[in-house]
């Protein structure tokens, strides 16, 4: 078997809850023991709530935080321990362009940046890279002397997308990229991402909460909730036929997929999502339409299921 | 005798480069306790329109209608201060973001008492009642506890919970939906439109539901308006609307939004329209769709009217046959 070209293994990160004094804060866990792989060329979504880790998830993959406890190994080499060399082959994308460009710089200057600290490439050779990954997400050369004010949304998107292109990563997390923009457009971004994966097999991470986006676009679904993984598998698994109950509540909460079902708009889960208070059983229990008695006290380990990697213990029932 | 009628509404807006048109002669029917879905991208006026509806425009905007008959009253011959206050007591709106819209500084109990003494009057304790059972039949649980905390102790989807009960406290005949679950998560945002379809079929409460989402539409409303640039494009029943489009623009909306069941394979690309929607301020001549159309033709120069077809109404000179698949 070939090496994944990305792999996590028992990812988790806790941040501190400022206490008064004298106590010390108190640790609370965003993410815990959530594995993957993913290989080159291929598309994993991360999808869930808001709150339930995924953008953590993605600072943990582009190596803007450490993680607390697991590893993350690319090519068959740990990152997580701070080669930051490696993060040239990860790069990310936002939700909100317009946030995550310089307002005062223009977006040339804004693409040779991570040139210039990442390459040793030479000012006509910078200029080339440039003017290459503005063509290869549809702008033009003149673009690059303009600011980002002077752009739509989606050409915005288009510029951070560039921004990620212009180190040729190998793998993209793009962290809701498309949720910010209007659905003609959502469309075009959605477009250039697969051309452009197509064109220089690029591997995504791609983190939604629009499950016809996720279905559409990727190869393999990671949901989770409270930093828990509930379930993990292909497209095809996670979408004919989701295990957990967790996965059937997200898609029954769809407009479309309850349109495809001929589902009606009845209430998928009873309560909203609290505060992730420290539990010993299932985070999603609460909610649970069938929770069991043991759900309150043990978390099910994540267990192999049909191809599945599922964590709940009705599975075994 | 309809609930609300407008002919020929339009919103203009004053600006130092000259006025701007962001609603354009838009005309509605709506019924009581009927539920229309008005569909638009981001600047496409939606929003404004619903604004202009309720008489909450800001001062630099104009509004000027034809016609604007509530409930057989003439709206356009009241003086602004009676319009206010007549439209207030019929009709509601609530807004995409439910954390903004709520006071931070107050108690949900303060804000929600602020709107049922405005509305409805009463001693204190009579509206102390009306808020519980408000905050009850909104969905929320404890409301009694409810009424004392503020805002940020609630997640969005029950601050939304708090504006649909503030909203109602006016008895409505009419609520105005502006993308009210935009801002929520999926499973909470089916919660909403469940809650809303229940007040509108327990009080034969009129809705107008403003949203960027087909799916959300197919199984909520009885009519659907497309909006592009200001304009109405098409309009007609839900499901035939869905089904079988008529206008270029509502057929590309609904192309370039993935199908459940239509994954993809390398190759297979979503439709989309090119470039983005022009700015109110250089609108295109003709047809506004003309240059993002891949229908259009030379004749599309022409500014095309609001034509009845089928039971439909189209704004496009080439409307599209059932056979027509996209392009």
């Amino acid at each position: 078997m070939t090496t994944p070209l990305l792999q996590v293994r028992n990812l988790g990160q806790q941040y501190p809850v400022r206490r008064r004094w004298p106590h010390g804060p108190e640790w609370f866990e965003v993410l815990a023991d959530v594995s993957f792989s993913l290989t080159a060329g291929r598309t994993l979504a991360v999808v869930g709530e808001s709150g339930s880790g995924k953008s953590t998830l993605a600072r943990l993959l582009a190596g803007v935080e450490k993680p607390h406890e697991g590893k993350i190994f690319l090519e068959g080499q740990e990152i997580s321990s701070g080669t930051r060399g490696r993060y040239n082959d990860i790069r990310m994308i936002f939700q909100d362009p317009y946030a995550s460009l310089n307002p005062r710089a223009r977006i040339a200057a804004q693409l040779e940046e991570p040139l210039i600290n990442r390459t040793r490439l030479n000012a006509p050779d910078r200029e080339e890279r440039i003017i290459e990954a503005l063509r290869r997400v549809g702008l033009r050369r003149e673009h690059g002397e303009r600011f980002p004010h002077m752009f739509s949304g989606g050409q915005r998107q288009r510029i951070a997308i560039a921004r990620a292109l212009i180190l040729y990563p190998k793998i993209i997390v793009a962290d809701e990229p498309i949720s910010s923009l209007d659905v003609s457009i959502q469309a075009q971004i959605i477009n250039l991402l697969l051309d452009l994966q197509e064109a220089f097999g690029l591997s995504y991470v791609f983190i939604s909460h629009d499950l016809g986006v996720v279905q559409h676009f990727s190869d393999e679904v990671l949901v989770i909730y409270h930093g828990r993984m509930m379930e993990y598998g292909s497209v095809a698994q996670i979408f004919d036929n989701p295990l957990h109950p967790y996965t059937q509540a997200l898609l029954a909460s769809s407009p479309a997929y309850r349109q495809q079902r001929g589902l009606s708009l009845a209430v998928p889960v009873a309560y909203e999502p609290g505060k992730a208070g420290k539990t010993s059983g299932c985070p999603f229990q609460p909610r649970c339409p069938k929770a069991l008695l043991k759900c309150k006290s043990e978390m099910p380990p994540v267990t192999r299921h049909d191809q599945h990697l599922i964590a709940c213990h009705l599975i075994d029932e | 005798m309809s609930l609300l009628h407008v002919e020929n509404l339009c919103v203009d807006y004053t600006t130092p480069e000259g006025t701007v048109r962001v609603v354009d002669r838009v005309s509605l029917k709506l019924d009581f306790g009927e539920v229309l879905g008005i569909i638009g991208e981001s600047g496409s006026g939606k929003s404004v329109l619903a604004l202009a509806i309720m008489e909450l425009l800001s001062s630099s905007a104009q509004m000027t209608a034809d016609l604007f008959m509530v409930e057989d009253q003439d709206v356009m011959k009241m003086a602004p201060a009676a319009r206010r206050e007549f439209l207030s007591s019929r009709f509601a709106i609530i807004f995409q973001e439910p954390t903004t819209s709520l006071n931070p500084n107050m108690t949900i109990g303060r804000q929600l008492d602020e709107a049922i003494r405005y509305h409805q009057g009463g001693s204190r304790r009579q509206r102390h009642h009306e808020a519980i059972e408000l905050l009850a039949s909104v969905g929320l649980d404890e409301p009694e506890s409810r009424l004392r905390q503020y805002p940020h102790e609630l997640s969005g989807g029950m601050n939304q919970r708090v504006m649909i009960a503030m909203a109602v406290s006016c008895r409505p005949r009419l609520l105005i939906a502006d993308e009210p679950t935009t801002a929520l998560d999926v499973t909470i945002q089916a919660q909403i439109l469940d809650l809303l379809l229940r007040l509108n079929r327990d009080r034969d409460m009129a809705l107008i539901l403003i949203t960027h989402d087909f799916a959300i539409l197919s199984e909520t409303t009885d009519i659907v308006d497309v909006m592009y640039c200001g304009q109405i494009v098409e309009s007609g029943r839900t499901g035939n609307l869905l089904r079988a489009p008529r206008h270029p623009y509502t057929r590309a909306l609904l192309d370039s939004v993935p199908q459940f069941g239509m994954r993809h394979k390398a190759g297979s690309r979503l439709f989309n329209l090119r470039g983005a929607t022009p700015p109110m301020r250089h609108l295109p001549v003709g047809c506004y769709l003309g240059p993002r159309c891949p229908y259009a033709r030379k004749e599309c120069v022409e500014t095309p009217k609001l034509r009845k077809i089928k039971g439909r109404s189209v704004r496009c000179h080439f409307p599209l046959d059932d056979k027509d698949k996209g392009k």
